[in-house]
């Protein structure tokens, strides 16, 4: 009996199923090489989720492209209860950021000078409950809870050492309030 | 050196304050546990507590922002209200010592306080007293063994836990016998008990006194010059009445209505307006009453010569001649003018002023020719004055004067009466 082309016999198809399961064990120890495409969806997921542990990983290599990195902002900006765009600062260290949705007052403590207050000041009306502060820049995104915004007002203590504080006094970072 | 330590019983432990510091004005005040970042959920609560229009704090050491920094931490409640504002009246005059993170208390005076405070500093009740003095006596312990001074703070309802939680308490050490068990109601009374020199109490106390001093004699002053504003204005209108008769009155009250001074100005218009009221009253002193004769052959007028109008004014035939009767129904003497002013200025045409005096009913009748004559005027008042019958006569030169010179009788206090009689004999009140 003439075989098609395509086709495997019995016997084959057992063989290749040895063989891939031989492959499988060792798939962890071979480095595969590739570049992994992330879809818009998975973007948008990222950006709605970007609090969950688990898009840490993905989210980082959101950021390294340019490309997803900017679809990644806009839907960040475009899902944000508070935004704050980059700002026109003449100086690179700045100590308040305003914007019509929200401010940000940066002040040193008197106890320790490593201590920053940082005040958030929301002039826009919400009704949900604001949990936390993003602040990015190209590839650098950091995150900081927000505690209960009472009056208007809340308050955060940070470190000057801190990766957040940086990125907040550097005028070119996007804030984002969600 | 620093004299007292505050200590702060919770129903968890016993809590002292590490640090008190004054940060900016746009920082929100916190409260943390030493040195720590993250600040403790009664922080929102010691905001208010601090800063003005709700708080005390601000309100004593003109300070609206602090970190209080504690060995432990205070989840709940407000009975940490008092023993925090000691704390900040003490630092705020530099004699506060400050607990260490593992050691509470030092060589200084212990005060041991609970309670919440209201807006007049009363220090109000508070619950677990037993719970947290039970919690305190190690510390109570410790300051026996060292001979600190320790007092314990509460309000009067708290007191008597207080005391009835010692004498259920088997005080075999004798713990409780050298603690000074205070009954403080209001802040201030604690203030004094501890000798506090509060300058800042003191200072507002200043700021109130020169406050009201200012206002006393804002007060005096205004009060004086609206006394001297009275007499001025008084001696004003007298000088006006004094002048009633004369020429001069109507130069002064130009003259002073033209002046810079308020004073002069507002005299005018108090003495014009007084005027104007006595004219209005004086209005009902005098009836006018327009008649005339009957006549036989006309339908319109129904055999009359008056024929009321929808609007109540009277129709005269033009063939009739209008009888005009005045009458005094007031209860005094009247001085009257009747002035008839012309159609045209005719020299040749009879003088029209008729000047009268009527007793109390007495009438006044007159005929009216409302071919010669447009207006008649009716001066009256109880007193004969020159003035009038010149004011009047000038009308014969310049009859659009007419109002000006209504102003000038009106302010000299004297009542008027003027109708229009039109060529078709329509005859209208217009003043």
């Amino acid at each position: 009996m003439t075989k098609k082309s395509n086709e495997f016999s019995m016997k084959e198809k057992l063989i290749n199923t040895f063989v891939s399961i031989s492959h499988k064990e060792d798939h962890g120890k071979i480095n595969f090489n590739y570049n992994k495409k992330i879809s818009v969806n998975e973007i948008w997921n990222v950006s709605m989720h970007s609090e969950d542990i688990k898009n840490k990983e993905i989210l980082t290599e959101i950021l390294s492209n340019k490309n997803y990195s900017k679809i990644f902002y806009n839907f960040f900006k475009k899902y944000s209860d508070l935004y704050m765009p980059q700002s026109m600062a003449a100086s690179s260290n700045i100590k308040n950021r305003k914007t019509k949705d929200f401010e940000i007052h940066l002040n040193q403590s008197n106890k320790d000078n490593d201590i920053i207050y940082l005040k958030i000041i929301v002039k826009k009306k919400i009704d949900k409950t604001l949990k936390n502060l993003y602040v990015g820049k190209d590839n650098n995104f950091e995150s900081i809870d927000l505690p209960k915004i009472i009056d208007k007002q809340a308050q955060i203590m940070i470190k000057k050492s801190d990766k957040i504080y940086q990125m907040v006094v550097d005028p070119d970072t996007e804030i984002f309030i969600r | 050196m620093n004299d007292y330590t505050v200590l702060i019983p919770t129903t968890q432990k016993v809590v002292g304050i590490t640090d008190i510091t004054k940060e900016e004005k746009d920082v929100l005040p916190v409260v943390c546990i030493t040195n720590e970042l993250k600040p403790l959920d009664i922080s929102n609560d010691y905001k208010n507590f601090v800063q003005n229009p709700t708080g005390i704090i601000e309100k004593f050491t003109n300070i609206n922002s602090y970190r209080l920094d504690l060995t432990d931490k205070i989840e709940t409640g407000e009975s940490w209200q008092f023993g925090f504002a000691i704390s900040h009246l003490l630092h705020h005059q530099k004699l506060l010592s400050f607990s260490k993170q593992n050691k509470l208390i030092n060589d200084s005076k212990c005060i041991w306080a609970t309670g919440k405070l209201n807006n007049n500093l009363d220090v109000i009740e508070v619950d677990y007293i037993s719970k947290k003095l039970e919690n305190s006596i190690p510390i109570f312990k410790e300051v026996k063994a060292k001979k600190i001074p320790l007092c314990i703070c509460v309000c009067s309802n708290n007191y008597k836990e207080v005391l009835n939680f010692i004498d259920n308490f088997d005080d075999k050490e004798k713990i409780f016998e050298d603690i000074e068990i205070l009954k403080i109601d209001n802040l201030k009374l604690l203030i004094k008990k501890t000798g506090l020199n509060y300058k800042i109490t003191k200072e507002n106390i200043k700021v109130k006194k020169y406050f009201l001093y200012s206002l006393y004699f804002l007060l005096a002053g205004i009060l004086s010059w609206f006394i001297f504003a009275v007499t001025k204005i008084t001696s004003n209108i007298n000088k006006y009445y004094d002048l009633i008769d004369s020429r001069e009155l109507h130069i002064t009250l130009g003259e002073h209505d033209e002046s810079n001074d308020f004073l002069l100005r507002f005299s005018v218009f108090l003495f014009k307006y007084f005027q104007s009221n006595q004219r209005l009253k004086m209005n009902d002193f005098v009836q006018v009453n327009f008649n005339s004769d009957k006549i036989k052959d006309n339908k319109k007028f129904n055999q009359s010569c008056i024929q009321n109008d929808e609007k109540s004014l009277k129709l005269f035939h033009t063939s009739c001649n209008i009888r005009i009767e005045v009458k005094n129904v007031s209860k005094q003497k009247l001085f009257l003018w009747v002035f008839k002013l012309k159609q045209n200025i005719d020299p040749t045409l009879e003088p029209s002023l008729t000047t009268s005096i009527l007793e109390t009913n007495d009438e006044l009748s007159l005929d009216y020719d409302q071919k010669k004559y447009k207006k008649i005027i009716f001066v009256f008042g109880k007193n004969f004055n020159l003035q009038i019958q010149s004011w009047l006569n000038y009308l014969n030169k310049d009859s659009s004067s007419l109002f000006k010179q209504l102003k000038r009788i009106s302010t000299s206090g004297y009542g008027y009466k003027v109708y229009e009689i039109t060529e078709k004999v329509l005859i209208k009140n217009i003043k």
